[in-house]
């Protein structure tokens, strides 16, 4: 391309604006209007608008912007803020740069428009600075966990009287992912069948481990620092202190996402069943991570969803939020309670988490229950769900809580606890039961 | 439908300006009132029809400051003194017609402003200050061209070419010392 050919390019980047043609037509009118009827006062009402629209004329910018956008960070926890920012070079001309950002329903912006505008300094208007970078930076807070596109948005600038426009840019948005916060959580009493290597969790054989058990007689093989001498010195012979192995727990938490009952207001404001499904699956896997016990996920509802086989350790806590990240509620509505028990062996206790309005998780975990498996569901339908402004849906809602009611009754009879999402303490108790029936003698059979 | 659908947009995005979009707007709907009030002054006829005519024309402007409607009310404002004020009362360049022509200067400069943004961006302080002091120079030279016509229609009445040349020579002289200084730097 030459020279001159490449100057018209750039000049035609910059499009005259509504103010130029005003300045230009208006000025322009009422000067050969005051020539034509002889009315030099038309001159006076003319003669701003000719001089800007001059002025406009004489400082037309030219050459590309270049405007370039980037997210600081690609996934967040709920409740933090990432930066967009946008960059744009300066050209000979320019005077005013307006970025905006669009701005979703889960993300709030600072400042509270999306939008910021940048006025270029004096000094690089009138020497005609060329290649120097202006950033723009919009923070963004995400205030519900999940993917979403962030980052769609335009970015303009103007000369001198607004007479020549850049753009509006489109900016193509990015994928945010946005980690769910785990709800709190803790859980003091033991899972019920711990049966791995290593582990926080008191096993039910001896073995190496840091929990007294007993003090018997050395036998060969002891380790010598397991010996008990002031008793051994009374007695004349060697005693040992035995101790409880130490073993890992295997956990499977299986989510309900076939539905996303009552209004998500974002993290800190009212919850929908999906966010508290989600923030407590999190939870519970951060709090059994950290405990050194194994930890998996499997989700029913939501379609393109990862099985997570259970594994120990912190980066696969950011595995499983990941997926918890990724559901979408309600987008498969084909699930297969034999293939969801797939590979869980015996010994693993799963965790259902589901609002129970619908059959299929009650489906699932009777499926696992009569395959041996420890099974506890977690309510988490909201309390809130069911106060609507409709009388025919309080209606709707008491038929549905009541239906509600009687399946439970139904999954409880079948051995199957059932306790709503509480935070803390919310499993103890479910738990030492379950610890107590899986000891306790049973009846064969033949 | 569609007509009391945009209606209620446009007055959406008008509740939802910025406070330096609104002090824009404020400007942008009384300066042609203003310029309208000086015809009046200068000795224009009252007439009501015109005055809706502005009010309508401005409020346009301020819903949408980017489109042709800014030039409509420039346009219908000129007309308005051309016709209505009468220059055979022995004073051609009557001195609202500079009020007249600074409220022009006023209306075209806040809608070029709002123009320059979305309505709900702030506009920052070195913005202001820049387009002040532009204002003032426009403004400066605005005083200038009346004070160069009433002279000259003064001394030479009835040469109105004399005065346009003498136009021409001030804005070509502003236009070349500008391009001078540019080019220095």
């Amino acid at each position: 391309m030459n020279e001159s050919a490449q100057a018209v390019s750039e000049r035609s980047l910059w499009r005259p604006t509504a103010a130029l043609l005003r300045s230009l037509y208006g000025g322009a009118a009422m000067t050969l209007t005051a020539l034509t009827f002889g009315r030099p006062d038309l001159v006076v009402l003319g003669a701003p608008l000719v001089v800007i629209a001059v002025w406009s004329l004489m400082t037309r910018p030219r050459g590309d912007m270049n405007p370039q956008t980037s997210l600081a960070h690609q996934s967040l926890r709920e409740g933090e803020a990432t930066t967009w920012h946008t960059s744009v070079n300066t050209v000979p001309g320019m005077e005013q740069v307006v970025a905006a950002v669009a701005v979703g329903r889960w993300l709030k912006a600072a400042p509270a428009t999306g939008m910021r505008t940048h006025t270029v300094s004096a000094d690089s208007v009138s020497t005609g600075t060329t290649g120097a970078v202006i950033r723009l930076d919009i923070a963004l807070q995400s205030r519900r966990w999940g993917r979403r596109e962030v980052g769609s948005g335009l970015v303009a600038a103007t000369s001198a009287w607004g007479a020549f426009r850049f753009g509006p840019h489109d900016c193509f948005p990015r994928i945010l992912w946005t980690l769910p916060l785990p709800a709190t959580f803790d859980a003091k009493a033991p899972t019920p069948s711990p049966h791995g290597l290593v582990g926080l969790n008191r096993s039910r054989r001896a073995g190496d481990g840091s929990e007294f058990a007993s003090i018997r007689a050395y036998q060969p093989g002891d380790r010598l620092r397991r010996i008990h001498w002031p008793l051994s010195l009374r007695a004349g012979e060697l005693y040992v202190t035995s101790t409880w192995a130490d073993q890992d727990s295997r956990v499977m938490l299986l989510v309900d996402a076939r539905n996303d009952l009552g209004e998500s207001g974002g993290l800190g404001l009212e919850a929908s069943s999906l966010d508290v499904t989600v923030r407590a699956a999190a939870a519970m896997a951060e709090h059994y991570l950290r405990r050194g016990d194994r930890v998996g996920l499997r989700v029913f509802g939501a379609f393109n969803v990862a099985r997570l086989p259970a594994m120990a350790g912190r980066g696969h806590l950011r595995r499983v939020l990941d997926t918890l990240a990724s559901i979408e509620a309600g987008t498969d509505r084909h699930s297969n309670p034999t293939k969801t028990a797939g590979d869980l062996t015996a010994g693993t206790l799963v965790v259902v988490l589901s609002p129970l309005v619908s059959p299929d998780a009650m489906t699932h975990a009777v499926t696992l229950a009569r395959r041996g498996l420890s099974v506890i569901i977690i309510d988490t339908l909201p309390d809130r769900v069911d106060r609507q402004a409709d009388v025919g849906m309080q209606l709707a809602w008491r038929i549905r809580r009541l239906e509600r009611e009687r399946d439970n009754r139904r999954v409880q009879d079948s051995g199957i606890p059932t306790v709503p999402w509480r935070g803390p303490g919310s499993l103890d108790q479910v738990l030492r039961d379950l610890g107590r029936r899986s000891s306790a003698a049973r009846m064969a059979r033949r | 439908m569609s007509i009391v659908r945009g209606a209620a947009r446009s007055l959406d995005d008008l509740r939802r300006l910025s406070w330096s979009q609104r002090r824009l707007t404020i400007i942008i709907v009384g300066a042609p009132v203003l310029a309208w009030c000086c015809s009046l002054l200068a000795g224009a006829a009252f007439s009501p029809w015109t005055l809706v005519a502005v009010v309508v024309l401005t409020l346009l402007t301020a819903i949408r400051p980017d489109s042709q409607a800014g030039l409509s009310t420039v346009l219908f404002v000129g007309w308005y003194w051309l016709t209505h004020v009468s220059t055979d009362t022995g004073d051609p360049v009557s001195p609202w017609a500079l009020g007249a022509g600074l409220s022009l200067l006023a209306f075209h400069t806040a809608t070029a402003a709002r123009a320059t943004a979305p309505g709900s961006a702030d506009l920052d302080r070195a913005f202001w200050r820049r387009w002040s002091r532009r204002v003032a120079i426009i403004a400066a030279a605005t005083g200038g061209v009346w004070g160069l016509t009433a002279a000259m229609a003064s001394q030479h009445p009835g040469r109105e070419g004399l005065t346009l040349a003498a136009f021409a020579v001030l804005v070509g002289g502003m236009a070349r010392a500008r391009w001078v200084l540019v080019r220095e730097q």
